[in-house]
C-alpha cells in the first residue's frame, strides 16, 4: 500500500507523462523547499534537545567520513563502465556521494506514519554530508587538490543556502527553549501537506526528465539503479556499526542512497561548468530519486526495522 | 536467472563475433556488464525484500525491464552493425 504522501509524486509523473499542464510558480516550488530545509532543522533541534547524545561527535566524524567515501565508490564504475571523462564522472560522483533533502524528508514521513523512532540528531548528519563529496568530486574532476580554496569553502561550506537554513534553524530549535513550541503549528503539523505538493513538482519534474531520456540511455539507467542499492547497503552498515535504532539505521541507508539535485547542482555549475548538467540531473532526480522514493525508501526502513529489532 | 544470464551472454557473445577488433568487444562489455550487474542486484533486493516481508514485485518488474532494454540495445547495435558490414563489402565488391 503506497503512502499518500508518495502518491503525489506518483500523480506528479502521470500527469507529465499525459502531457497535463500542471501550472506550478517557480516561486512556490522554491518556498516550498526553503519551508522543507527550515522544518527539519527545527524538528532536528526540538528532538536534539529533549535527547542530547554524547556519542555525537564521534558518530559526526564517522558520517563525514562516509560522505568522503561514496563518490570514490561512483568514480570507478562512471570511469570504467560508463567510460565519462574525468569532469563528468566527478561530477556526477559528487552527485551520489552528497544527499536529497526530499529524500530525507520522506523517509521522515514513512517513518513517523509507521511510528518508528529515529534519531533527534539526523539533520546535522544531514547537513554533515551535503559537502565532503562535492570537494571530493571536485578534486576526482580536476586532479588536483588546488580547487579548495578560501573562496569555495567560503561560498560553498559557510554561504550554501541549504546548509545555512538547516544549520540555523536546528541552532534556533535547540536553544529556543519554551518559544520554539509556536512555531510547530506551521512547521510540523504542515509537513506532511507542504512535503505533499512539493513530490507532486518532483514527480512534474522527474517525468519531464524521463522524457528526455536518450537513445544510449542504458549505461544511466543502470547506474542511478545500482548507485543507491550500494549506497543504501554501506549507510545500512554504518547505521549498524554506530548502533542506531530501526529508523535510524533507515535513515542512515537513505542519505547513502540519495543523490542531490538541488544543491550539487548549483556548485558544480559554478566550479564545474564544463560537466554535463543534464546527465547528472537526468540521473539523480529522473532515475534515482523516483526509484528511491517508490522502492528504496521502504525497503531501507524494512531492512532498519529486521536489523534494528 | 541462470536462464536470463545464461541468454544475455549468449546474445552478447553472439554479437562479439560480428565485433572483429578487440577493442571494440571490451568496450561492448563494459557498456553491458554494468546493466547485468544492475539486473542481478535488484533480484537479490527483490529476494531480501521478500525475506523482510516486505513486496518484491517492484524490484522484480524494475530487473526484467533493465534486462529487456539491454537485450533490445544488443539486438539493435548488432543489427546496425551487420548493416554496416553489409554496406562495406558491397562496396569494395563494386570497387574490385
Amino acid at each position: 500500500m503506497i503512502d499518500a504522501v508518495v502518491a503525489f509524486f506518483l500523480l506528479g509523473i502521470i500527469a507529465q507523462l499525459l502531457g497535463a499542464k500542471i501550472p506550478f510558480p517557480d516561486g512556490l516550488y522554491k518556498t516550498l523547499s526553503l519551508f522543507l530545509m527550515v522544518a527539519i532543522g527545527l524538528k532536528g533541534g526540538i528532538a536534539l534537545q529533549q535527547h542530547v547524545d554524547p556519542a555525537l561527535l564521534t558518530m559526526s566524524i564517522a558520517v563525514v567520513a562516509f560522505g568522503l567515501l561514496l563518490p570514490l565508490v561512483a568514480y570507478p564504475l562512471l570511469r570504467y563502465f560508463g567510460q565519462l571523462d574525468k569532469i563528468n564522472a566527478g561530477a556526477i560522483a559528487a552527485h551520489y556521494g552528497s544527499v536529497s533533502v526530499a529524500t530525507y524528508a520522506v523517509a521522515v514521513a514513512l517513518l513517523e506514519a509507521g511510528d518508528i523512532a529515529y534519531e533527534a540528531y539526523f539533520p546535522l548528519f544531514v547537513v554533515l554530508l551535503e559537502m565532503p563529496a562535492i570537494l571530493v568530486g571536485l578534486v576526482l574532476a580536476k586532479g588536483n587538490l588546488k580547487v579548495i580554496n578560501r573562496a569555495f569553502i567560503k561560498k560553498e561550506l559557510v554561504a550554501n543556502q541549504s546548509i545555512l537554513l538547516m544549520v540555523g534553524s536546528l541552532v534556533i530549535g535547540f536553544v529556543g527553549g519554551d518559544s520554539v513550541q509556536k512555531l510547530t503549528p506551521f512547521f510540523v503539523e504542515l509537513f506532511s501537506g507542504v512535503l505533499a505538493l512539493f513530490l507532486l513538482k518532483m514527480g512534474l519534474v522527474a517525468g519531464e526528465q524521463l522524457g528526455t531520456l536518450k537513445k544510449n540511455s542504458l549505461f544511466l539507467i543502470s547506474f542511478a539503479i545500482l548507485m543507491p542499492m550500494l549506497g543504501g547497503l554501506a549507510g545500512t552498515g554504518l547505521g549498524v556499526l554506530l548502533e542506531l535504532s530501526a529508523g535510524g539505521i533507515a535513515l542512515m541507508a537513505v542519505l547513502g542512497a540519495s543523490a542531490s539535485y538541488i544543491a550539487v547542482p548549483a556548485a558544480m555549475k559554478e566550479s564545474l561548468p564544463e560537466a554535463n548538467a543534464g546527465m547528472s540531473i537526468t540521473a539523480s532526480l529522473g532515475i534515482t530519486f523516483p526509484f528511491n522514493v517508490l522502492l528504496g525508501v521502504p525497503f531501507f526502513i524494512a531492512l532498519g526495522q529486521y536489523l534494528g529489532a | 536467472m541462470v536462464v536470463l544470464v545464461t541468454i544475455y551472454f549468449y546474445l552478447y557473445f553472439d554479437f562479439c563475433k560480428i565485433l572483429k577488433n578487440t577493442e571494440e568487444r571490451v568496450m561492448t562489455f563494459k557498456s553491458l556488464a554494468l546493466p547485468l550487474i544492475t539486473c542481478l542486484s535488484l533480484l537479490a533486493f527483490s529476494y531480501l525484500s521478500s525475506v523482510l516481508g516486505h513486496g518484491s514485485t517492484g524490484f522484480i518488474l524494475l530487473a526484467i525491464s533493465i534486462f529487456s532494454f539491454s537485450i533490445v540495445s544488443l539486438i539493435q547495435s548488432s543489427r546496425e552493425n551487420h548493416t554496416l558490414m553489409r554496406a562495406s563489402s558491397r562496396q569494395l565488391k563494386e570497387a574490385k
